[in-house]
């Protein structure tokens, strides 16, 4: 048998890094070991241990000393060095310029990937995050999904699946945290089950996960906290007054336990946890009722496949448990916890929602900014290196091989990269606050070296020095020293223009998809903010009123607040605007069907709630202050529910809403109470009093021309002389424009890296076109003089770029068609995709392209020809 | 005292090295570990073994002739020295006292 030698190139690698003290032992050793492995292993797997077994004598003692080093032809490496150095020099306008393009190339790929790979991270903290469900409340007949769960589901569901291993919910209330004299509100309270953080893995500062939240009226606090109210950490066993807004409860919760804040890639956000056994009293006639949604649920199930069968066993479970027929409209999704980030977008609730298509676009973007950059830097290597004709012939003369050209040519491409990316990583530290307030996020430093982010950019970099090294270094050894010495060099920068051509082609189809989709996100935001809702917006205020005892003088203080100057007119509700509607109730009407199964929101409102709005009557009658009938047998429906009842016309019919029967008495212009992510659902209006779970708890107030300043202090006295908290108010536009909150920022993003791509496009179009330019500066001006006219010079330059643009158009604009169409199918009212956009965007590039390419072209027509001629 | 110490695979090293007399250098040690221990045995890690060794003095080292199956190189071969015997028996005595004061256990 013919001995097999082991891969000479882990010779090389042997060579490389291993002190001559020991090379040839080694080496012999391993060569040894391979005979041996391919004996026992066989020859494929052999070679493969040989690398394996060769990288493992990487050590210390063992590595080139630095003498070494300095003996061989290494030296020639800082003669590398050196030379890069001095060219960088030399051409310091030209090689800052492309090292600060590929830097900016860098900076957006570094921030993106933080930005997607934080997205990715959500909720992975915890362990077990892979067998840990949260439940979506389904209804499969109006298709409504949710993460607020009905209580018993956990009462029957645990007993009921053994398969589920552990069940935990946690419920928010608004509380009121009294310390000293002074009381403060805290959103994200929330009541938690016993065994929340064990199953959960939030980081514990003190106190024991297993008990801390089994006691009644225990609460766990976060580090910000502790410090806001004890201001310091040490509290366990320390007593919180908590008075529960809502319900008007008080509690003195003792804190038996601190925990880490909770990590900005959390889907749960709270501040407090209360354990859930201190709300038995208050909340006990919701243990056993079906109707309310309130907590949110989560389980635990080891064993992935049998999600299947639980699937399965669900409708008889309903049949069992709700009762007969209730399979029909109830339906549990298990969504993965890793998942409710990125996939919840059709699932109610009040999580800070991701959303993948902009993940997927930014990636996509941070893709083609880096391609560009990188197409720009390569070209602007490979132009430049034109002139280093002689120093590459003498090299050569001189006795340097091919290869060590091509060390040479990498060297200097591996010193600018370098320095590109110690520029982006500096402005990477600098701008990242400014990055975290756009996006919305806390990222840290420490996250801009987080190992996944320094692989991304460790493989662009390689790639890009692969790229930029590799065309350079090609060109560059076909020069003919001889030639090159004596400057009759032949243009040896591909006379063929076919990468060129590919090059150009890449420039503008990036240009074009960026230009494409700021064009499209520009246009659907201008949709939003000027789409007609219904009713006026304009000065008009919500005060929100959550305190019980208050809301029964609701009437006496919306009469006070109408005399303040400056109050056009004010309505009592029992939903703010915007609002994702609380109260969704079963709704029966005439003529439907005995099997349809139908809900709707129930609102309560006043006499003025619809003149206060300004929104239209489109039939029947507003509720009227005379007939004292309106306020408990009458109610308005708004347009969507009275299409859902299919009637003609408005005939006196009733509809059951609540087992209460009522008579429809008008009909409401659908009018949009919510973000335009929504449709309008079918809503129904009533009269309702104090006292009632849809009671109003809203007051809307419409300001007239008079108002100044001094109305809103005017309103806030009249506010003081009932309640003792701080008045909340929201100007109904602005809270219109934080429910596009994330679509502001995620246009802010786009169109900053959507300006950042183009400009580098343009940067490099410019480049490439200046150089052909003075390539083609020969021919052209030998065209002119035999007679050629300057509109013929330039449409022959602009004309071999004609066939690349429209190329570059049949890619870019599907591409952006369908990325975009993605985005704008997340909201329910949207521009549609058209031909026009994507007309204009090809249009803009086009005058970009004429631009730049436009001076270049002109210079060489309108240039004497002797000029360009004269030189040989 | 740092140098003198022998751990456990240096120690298995050290008695290969003894056991092959005239032929010890790495890759017999490594194939003899192997058979005699049925453990998979990382060839760089007995030459590092060898080179802690020979630092600590308990093996000497003089390179050997080169032969066909290594690709016409020389080896490095071992031979233990003095100290070294004085060390491995040092530790087996150790061992051997230790264990006569083993009670006498039923599992």
């Amino acid at each position: 048998m013919k001995k097999t030698p082991p891969p000479i190139w882990v010779d090389r690698l042997l060579e490389f890094f291993c002190s001559e003290r020991f090379l040839e032992e080694v080496e012999g050793d391993l060569y040894e070991w391979f005979l041996r492995r391919v004996e026992k292993q066989g020859l494929r797997k052999a070679r493969w241990f040989y690398f394996f077994d060769a990288i493992t004598y990487l050590r210390l003692f063992r590595l080139k000393t630095l003498k070494e080093m300095q003996r061989n032809n290494n030296k020639l490496y800082l003669n590398y060095l050196i030379i890069a150095i001095r060219q960088f020099k030399k051409n310091l306008w030209h090689s800052s310029l492309n090292v600060f393009g590929l830097a900016i190339g860098l900076l957006s790929t570094i921030f993106i990937s933080i930005y997607v790979l934080d997205e990715l991270s959500y909720d992975r903290f915890h362990q077990d995050h892979e067998k840990i469900y949260r439940l979506v409340n389904h209804d499969p007949v109006n298709g409504y999904k949710g993460d607020a769960t009905p209580s018993p589901w956990k009462l029957y569901l645990e007993p009921a699946f053994p398969e589920i291993e552990a069940y935990t919910r946690l419920g928010q209330d608004i509380v009121l945290v009294n310390k000293g004299d002074q009381n403060f509100l805290e959103n994200d309270f929330y009541w938690a089950e016993s065994n929340f953080l064990t199953f959960f893995s939030f980081d514990i500062i003190s106190g024991d996960p297993t008990t801390m939240l089994t006691e009644p009226n225990s609460v766990v606090i976060t580090k910000d906290i502790a410090l806001k109210y004890f201001n310091k950490l040490d509290v366990v066993g320390e007593q919180l007054p908590i008075k529960v807004y809502d319900g008007n409860q008080d509690f003195l919760m003792k804190v038996t336990g601190v925990i880490e804040n909770i990590p900005g890639n959390s889907h749960l956000q709270f501040d407090l946890l209360g354990s859930i056994s201190s709300t038995k009293d208050m909340y006990a006639e919701f243990e056993r009722y079906w109707g309310l949604n309130w907590l949110k649920s989560y389980v635990k199930i080891n064993d992935h496949s049998s999600l299947e069968e639980i699937d399965k066993r669900l409708p008889e479970f309903f049949e069992t448990y709700r009762g007969e027929g209730s399979s029909e409209y109830s339906h549990i999704i298990f969504q993965p916890l890793d998942e409710v980030r990125l996939y919840s977008n059709d699932i109610g609730g009040e999580i800070a929602k991701g959303n993948l298509t902009y993940v997927i676009l930014f990636a996509c973007v941070a893709l083609l900014i880096l391609v560009a950059s990188a197409i720009n830097y390569v070209n602007l290597v490979t132009a430049k290196s034109g002139q280093r004709g002689k120093e590459i012939g003498m090299r050569k003369v001189l006795g340097a091989r091919r290869s060590q050209i091509v060390r040479q040519v990498y060297v200097e491409s591996f010193f600018q990269l370098i320095l590109s990316l110690i520029l982006a990583y500096g402005m990477a530290f600098l701008l990242l606050p400014v990055f975290n307030q756009i996006v919305g996020k806390d990222m840290l430093v420490s996250d801009l070296l987080s190992i996944q982010v320094s692989l991304v950019i460790a493989v662009a970099v390689v790639l890009i020095l692969i790229f930029s090294g590799a065309y350079p270094a090609l060109i560059l050894n076909r020069y003919r020293p001889i030639d090159s010495l004596r400057g009759t060099q032949k243009n040896v920068l591909g006379n063929r223009s076919a990468t060129r051509k590919v090059q150009v082609f890449f420039q503008f189809t990036i240009g074009v998809f960026l230009i494409c989709c700021t064009l499209v996100v520009i246009r659907q935001v201008y949709f939003l903010s000027s789409f007609d809702k219904g009713f006026n917006t304009e000065k008009l205020i919500n005060i929100p009123v959550d305190d019980r005892t208050l809301q029964k003088k609701l009437m006496v203080i919306k009469d006070r607040m109408s005399q303040v100057p400056g109050v056009e007119s004010i309505s009592a509700t029992g939903e703010a605007l915007p609002s994702a509607m609380n109260n969704t109730w079963g709704f029966e009407w005439y003529g439907k069907d005995s099997e349809e199964q139908a809900s709707i929101n129930v609102i309560s409102i006043d006499y003025d709630y619809l003149s206060t709005l300004e929104t239209e009557l489109i039939e029947g009658r507003n509720f009227s202050q005379s007939l004292s009938t309106d306020s408990t047998q009458s109610v308005l429906l708004n347009e969507s529910a009275f299409r859902m009842t299919r009637w003609k016309e408005l005939n006196g019919q009733k509809v059951d809403v609540g087992d209460s029967e009522r008579t429809v008495i008008g009909v409401v212009e659908d009018f949009h109470y919510n973000s335009l992510h929504e449709n309008v659902a079918p809503n129904v209006y009533v009269l309702a009093g104090p006292g009632t779970r849809i009671s109003p708890d809203n007051l809307v107030i419409r300001l007239n021309a008079n108002a100044t300043s001094g109305t809103i202090d005017a309103i806030d006295r009249v506010w003081g002389d009932f309640s003792d908290q701080p008045l909340a108010f929201a100007f109904v536009e602005d809270a219109f424009q934080d429910l596009y909150l994330a679509e502001q920022r995620f246009v802010k993003l786009i169109i900053g890296f959507a300006i950042v791509g183009i400009f580098l496009t343009i940067l490099g179009l410019l480049g490439l076109v200046s150089y052909l330019a003075e390539r083609k500066s020969k021919e052209l001006s030998i065209r002119k003089v035999l007679g050629a006219s300057q509109r013929e010079i330039l449409w022959k330059f602009g004309g071999q770029f004609g066939g690349v643009f429209l190329v570059s158009l049949l890619v870019a604009l599907p591409a952006s068609w369908l990325i975009m169409e993605r985005w704008l199918q997340t909201f329910a009212y949207s521009i549609n995709m058209n031909a026009v956009i994507l007309l204009s965007a090809s249009a803009i590039a086009l005058v970009i392209t004429l631009v730049t390419i436009g001076g270049q072209a002109l210079k060489v027509a309108y240039n004497n020809p002797v000029k360009y001629l004269k030189d040989e | 005292m740092k140098g003198t110490h022998l751990g456990e695979f240096e120690e298995l090293v050290l008695l290969t090295c003894a056991l092959l007399v005239d032929n010890a250098y790495s890759v017999t040690i490594a194939a003899e570990i192997e058979k005699q221990t049925e453990r998979s045995i990382t060839l760089s890690t007995v030459h590092t073994a060898l080179y802690r060794l020979e630092e600590k003095g308990f093996v000497e080292s003089y390179m050997g002739g080169a032969t066909g199956e290594r690709g016409g190189r020389r080896r490095r071969l071992y031979r233990i020295s003095a100290a070294g015997f004085e060390t491995l028996n040092h530790a087996r005595t150790m061992r051997d006292k230790m264990w006569q004061m083993m009670p006498d256990y039923k599992f």
